[in-house]
């Protein structure tokens, strides 16, 4: 298992050389390891839209997965309301998906100042999408879903009471004052 | 336009160096606006919201409020150092504030107009957007805060004897807005602290209520928050700005749109389709839609309804300001400051464009209270040449012009729509517009006929300056004779010393072709 997956790390890692390196700059913050996933990703999807362009137009394999592969690009918001041919899809490019990961877009929308500072709010715990909590950056944010991303209820920065650290240094400060007013010439 | 009942008469207040006049709003008899009070000292002036009372500041610290009704002059307060001051929005009380000459004075007061007695003063050390005027009202005067650090205090407008009614405590608080109409709820901006988000939350002004906020929105990157409340309070629309950008886009920072809701219902961004900042959001007067105009240039407007949901979209042009016509269904789509003065007309519920025309360097633009006539004004000190007002009807078309030397200011007297007509009659005719060609539309200076026809023109933007024609083209047929016309002489016409000369030499050489031709031919022979 170890064996295959550095192998395959390899093999990433040489189709992710052969990225642009003005993509490779902005999207930075992308693990070079991502970046050959959604490379796959997008190699599978424009295969099977190059297979079925080769079939009849009016092929029912062609129609039925066709408007499957549509619907769910659109539903990822990689395609636009406008764009509904199969030429489109050929058309995608890594920038398109790298772009509606959660990390991106939590960015995007204010929520973070910049966009390391997403991937850590992602990563901990303090994003919902809808009334789910989701902890991963590389997550799928779907068109319906963008409206719905706002800090978790039980998170400080949404409403909720404040962390661990703060409450640590609450409590400290509030031992200190009470028992610690013989102390206290002693401290500092 | 009066329908069956009484509809008061448009005013129009202007200002220029030293003095202010009010004159009769349109229709104009005789195309010239009769003054309704005469030139008056002043140093600046401002309606109540409402209309009911102007303000006048005189020279020395003199202020004065006039009655709007009858246009005399009601109470005068003499006020040492004066800074500032504003009225509330029916009226009843004036605010002003002065420069503290001692660190114990209580340098903002409030006066009571009718009486002319200070009812309220309170210390104030420094004055900014966010701070000033210090009491706010909401619009009905039905609640009255201010904001010092960390806390809202509340007032009875009724009694300010009473004090404070109340205090909200909310840590870290800059700015607040007040929902205007009905004025229950209050938005409170928090800005960025040590890691946590800046916050905007909406709380209830009722006191039993008031323990948590009914709706909150956190985000990141935001230094200032500009509040547009709906009419019927239903939600706030508040622009968060920040004055560096993050993502890199922009020299100017970047500004999101958000929505809250007072139940709930909606938190967070206004889904736009372009990137870019927003450049204006304006509720119409009804307080069921919005309409926003965002993106790069040229911007792109789009009117949405007060649950967020796309209504109609305007389009792409170079605009940045909207004006909601006061009876609801018109808008003005305009793109003034560094754009060229575009104006476009539309009518969202038939979602139609209107018309469409360009006012140059204008700095202000407003509707008149009934929603016929639109104005647009260049002022001093923001442009120091051309200040100018402009009318224009509802469908673009320019009724009348005056040039000032200098112009501080002139805006409509504020008056409630609902005292107005619809506007129906007139929109309905609009069908038959006609559009003429530029050349037929005077220029902009001479002052068009009040149009009372139904069929109105459309108006063309003044007329394109001319074609530059490098100077070697001036002798090319064509432009003499649009330049003299009849006036060539007969028979070869004109020909300049160029042309004569390739001609005879052309004719020399037919000539010696010929003598050639027929020389060889004869030589064949």
């Amino acid at each position: 298992m170890g064996r295959h997956l550095r192998s395959q790390g390899v093999r990433m890692r040489r189709s992710v050389l052969m990225l642009s390196l003005s993509l490779l700059v902005s999207m930075a913050y992308v693990a070079s390891v991502s970046c050959g996933r959604v490379q796959y990703a997008l190699s599978r999807i424009r295969n099977a839209a190059r297979e079925l362009l080769t079939l009849d137009e009016k092929n029912p394999k062609r129609i039925f997965e066709g408007e499957a592969l549509l619907r769910r690009m659109k539903r990822y918001g990689l395609l636009d309301e406008g764009q509904d041919k199969l030429d489109y899809v050929l058309a995608l490019t890594v920038e398109n998906f790298l772009s509606r990961r959660l990390q991106t877009i939590v960015f995007k929308r204010g929520m973070a100042k910049s966009i390391h500072h997403a991937r850590v709010l992602i990563r901990q715990r303090h994003i919902r999408v809808g009334r789910q909590l989701v902890n991963v950056p590389s997550f799928m944010v779907r068109v319906e879903s963008e409206n719905h991303i706002g800090f978790s209820l039980t998170s400080p920065f949404g409403g909720g009471g404040p962390g661990r650290v703060k409450r640590k240094n609450q409590k400290a400060a509030a031992k200190k004052a009470a028992g610690g007013d013989g102390d206290e010439e002693d401290e500092e | 336009m009066s329908s069956v009942q009484q509809s008061p008469a448009l005013e129009i207040l202007v200002r220029e160096p030293d003095c202010f006049s009010i004159w009769a709003g349109p229709p104009f008899p005789n195309s010239k606006p009769t003054s309704k009070l005469e030139k008056t000292p002043c140093t600046s002036t401002k309606f109540s919201e409402d209309g009911s009372k102007l303000l006048v500041t005189k020279p020395n610290g003199v202020v004065s409020i006039y009655n709007c009704k009858s246009l005399t002059e009601i109470r005068s307060f003499e006020v040492p150092n004066l800074l500032a001051s504003t009225l509330s929005p029916c009226g009843t009380y004036l605010q002003t504030f002065q420069k503290s000459s001692s660190p114990q004075e209580k340098n903002v007061m409030v006066w009571n107009v009718e009486s002319g007695v200070p009812v309220y003063q309170l210390l104030q050390k420094n004055m900014s957007k966010t701070t000033w005027p210090s009491i706010q009202f909401s619009s009905d005067e039905s609640t009255a805060c201010r904001m010092v650090t960390n806390e809202i205090h509340f007032f009875d407008p009724k009694d300010f004897s009473k004090w404070i009614i109340y205090k909200l405590r909310v840590p870290g608080v800059a700015s607040i807005g007040i929902s205007k109409a009905p004025g229950s709820y209050l938005a409170a901006f928090v800005p960025e602290a040590k890691g946590m988000p800046a916050s905007v939350q909406i709380y209830s002004c009722n006191k039993d209520l008031q323990t948590q906020p009914l709706a909150r929105r956190s985000f990141f990157r935001c230094s200032s928050v500009q509040f547009h409340w709906n009419k019927d309070s239903f939600g706030v629309l508040f622009v968060a700005q920040s004055d560096v950008d993050k993502t890199n886009q922009s020299y100017y920072g970047e500004t999101k749109l958000n929505y809250l809701t007072v139940d709930g219902s909606h938190e967070g961004l206004v889904s736009l389709k372009k990137e870019g900042p927003v450049h204006d959001v304006q509720w119409s007067i009804s307080g069921s839609e919005f309409a926003v105009v965002y993106g790069f240039m040229p911007a792109k407007a789009t009117i949405f309804d007060k649950k967020c949901k796309v209504l109609v979209e305007l389009g792409e042009g170079p605009y940045n300001t909207i004006r909601w016509n006061p009876k609801g269904r018109l808008l003005c789509l305009a793109g003034f400051g560094n754009l060229p003065g575009n104006m476009a007309f539309w009518d969202c519920s038939e979602k139609r464009l209107l018309g469409s025309t360009k006012a140059e360097c204008s700095v202000t633009s407003e509707w008149s209270p009934d929603g016929h006539y639109f104005m647009t004004a260049t002022t001093a000190p923001r442009l120091q040449i051309d200040n100018c007002v402009k009318i224009f009807h509802c469908d673009g078309s320019l009724y009348f012009t005056k040039m000032f030397d200098r112009l501080y200011q002139a805006e409509w007297k504020p008056e409630a729509p609902e005292k107005f007509g619809e506007i129906n009659g007139l929109v309905k005719s609009l069908g038959g517009l006609k559009i003429e060609e530029p050349r037929k539309q005077a220029q902009g200076l001479k002052v068009a006929q009040p149009s009372s026809s139904k069929t109105a023109n459309v108006s063309a933007p003044p007329a394109k300056p001319a074609a530059y024609r490098p100077p070697h083209a001036k002798n090319a047929a064509v432009v003499q004779q649009e330049l003299f016309g009849g006036l060539a002489a007969s028979g070869s016409g004109e020909m300049s010393k160029n042309a004569l000369r390739n001609k005879k030499r052309r004719e020399k050489q037919r000539e010696k072709k010929a003598a050639e031709a027929s020389g060889a031919g004869e030589n064949d022979n």
